[in-house]
């Protein structure tokens, strides 16, 4: 047989029948020239084996985009007027517990209190005194204002919440545009803040008029533990002053 | 261990971790195929990177009609072709300047001298080089045969060519490298036997 190139590829990557196999080394038996080439190529394969590519860091990985705006239906849908209801309660919710609300029922009526000194132990008599010396703040004026805004505000909202279109019943399912679900968001942003600008507000005054109302107390109760002090120094150098007349008389007896 | 197959059924239903695990899987047979066939190491990488990214879109398309790595292979070797359509120039060999000792020490298996990684070092660079020079169809042809094992038939049908086009090219390429690879250890061993007797005397 002639040298064929095929079943010589063949024969050295090992993808020959059986007979084409027998064949060729048949061949390669009484052929030094088809013999050298097959062992050179085989050798070839072997150098073949050196080159190997640069270790590379590698550590791919696809990950899936967040679904865009407007791209995507909610899984479950929830009227407008319900969530501006809910809006409304997280609001007022918030503002109880940044304002820290006290709400009471009491036989008198409602008593509604604000602020954190409430929490502290009721004023004993002593202290009543003080109070009454100096006037308070957290009793008075800042529940009163609170209770005054956080009115206020409320109605707000009640407005706010009454004064919107009602939604049609096909709302749910038309798909609003992106420029307008933009508009929309943006204009809830803006509610957002606002509300939130207001409700740092009422905070910020909540705590000046706390702090203040602190600071007359301990100033109070400084100037009473001032006056103790100066007291009792009083009657000590008193009592001293008399314990030296009387030594002094009974050292003028004696002589 | 879950077959490719199995894992593509998965992922062509939304199934990102089984595709993570197919991407696993591959990331290192499609970065060396890059690499071997472009030669450039950052760009092999963006490559194989690519090769994913495009696999994933496409897994929609994907009904199973070839094995999944062929179907890597194949982009992979389309965006091998851009990329040298692009670049204008044909793969290079990147080899290390230098021989860094520390380095190769780290390299060296348990029973391999500095000596023999040295050595395979250098031949490694020869083999890069002399791979470089083939025209692109054979250095395709018996880098997918050598360093990946396909079948004649399979780099037929990746290649679109038929059965004794690739014998052929793997032949002409296999006797053209054998020819320089010869020649380089004849010079190489010449220019040791030099060196040699330069030390003696």
């Amino acid at each position: 047989m002639t040298c064929d190139s095929e079943l010589l590829v063949g024969y050295l990557y090992d993808e020959v029948s059986a007979a084409d196999r027998q064949r060729l080394e048949r061949h390669l038996a009484a052929c030094p020239g088809c013999r050298a080439e097959v062992d050179g190529l085989s050798e070839t394969r072997e150098t073949l084996r050196a080159w190997t590519p640069p270790a590379a860091d590698l550590g791919f990985e696809v990950i899936r985009r967040p679904v865009e705006i407007g791209r995507r239906r909610p899984a479950f849908h929830v009227p407008r007027r319900l969530g501006l209801a809910a809006a409304a309660v997280l609001v007022l919710a918030l503002a109880s517990a940044l304002a820290n609300l006290d709400v009471r029922l009491a036989s008198d009526g409602v008593s509604i209190r604000t602020g954190w000194n409430h929490a502290a132990a009721p004023p004993t008599q002593r202290d009543a005194g003080v109070a009454a010396a100096t006037p308070s703040h957290a009793e008075s004026t800042p529940t009163a204002a609170d209770f005054a805004a956080l009115t206020v505000r409320l109605r707000e909202l009640e407005a706010a919440v009454a004064s919107r279109p009602p939604a049609s019943a096909t709302e749910s399912t038309v798909s609003v545009s992106r420029v307008e679900l933009l508009r929309q968001v943006r204009q809830l942003i803006a509610e957002s803040e606002k509300r939130q600008q207001g409700e740092l507000a009422l905070m910020i005054g909540q705590v000046h008029r706390d702090v203040d109302a602190a600071r007359r107390a301990d100033f109070a109760r400084l100037q009473q533990g001032l006056a103790q002090v100066q007291g009792l120094n009083d009657a000590q150098v008193l009592w001293q002053r008399q314990v030296e007349d009387r030594l002094l008389r009974a050292v003028q007896q004696q002589r | 261990m879950m077959s490719d197959e199995e894992l593509v059924a998965r992922s062509r239903e939304g199934d990102l971790d089984s595709f993570n695990q197919l991407v696993l899987r591959w990331e290192r047979p499609i970065y060396a195929l890059a690499y071997r066939v472009i030669g450039r190491e950052e760009d092999a990488r963006d490559v194989a990177q690519e090769t994913f990214l495009r696999a994933f879109r496409a897994l929609g398309g994907f009904k199973g009609q070839a094995k999944f790595s062929s179907w890597l292979y194949r982009i992979t070797l389309n965006l091998c072709r851009d990329w040298i359509r692009r670049e204008r120039r044909t793969p290079v060999a990147q080899a290390p300047e230098g021989v860094d000792l520390v380095e190769l020490a780290g390299e060296a298996t348990p029973s391999e001298s500095i000596e023999d990684l040295v050595s395979r070092r250098e031949m490694s660079r020869a083999v890069s080089i002399a791979m470089a020079a083939l025209p692109e169809e054979q250095r395709t042809a018996i880098i997918l045969k050598e360093y990946h094992g396909l079948t004649f038939q399979e780099i037929a049908d990746l290649l679109d060519c038929p059965l004794s086009t690739v014998k052929t090219r793997l032949y002409q390429g296999l006797t053209v490298l054998r020819r320089q690879l010869h020649a380089e250890q004849t010079g190489r061993g010449t220019l040791s036997r030099r060196e040699q007797r330069g030390a003696e005397l």
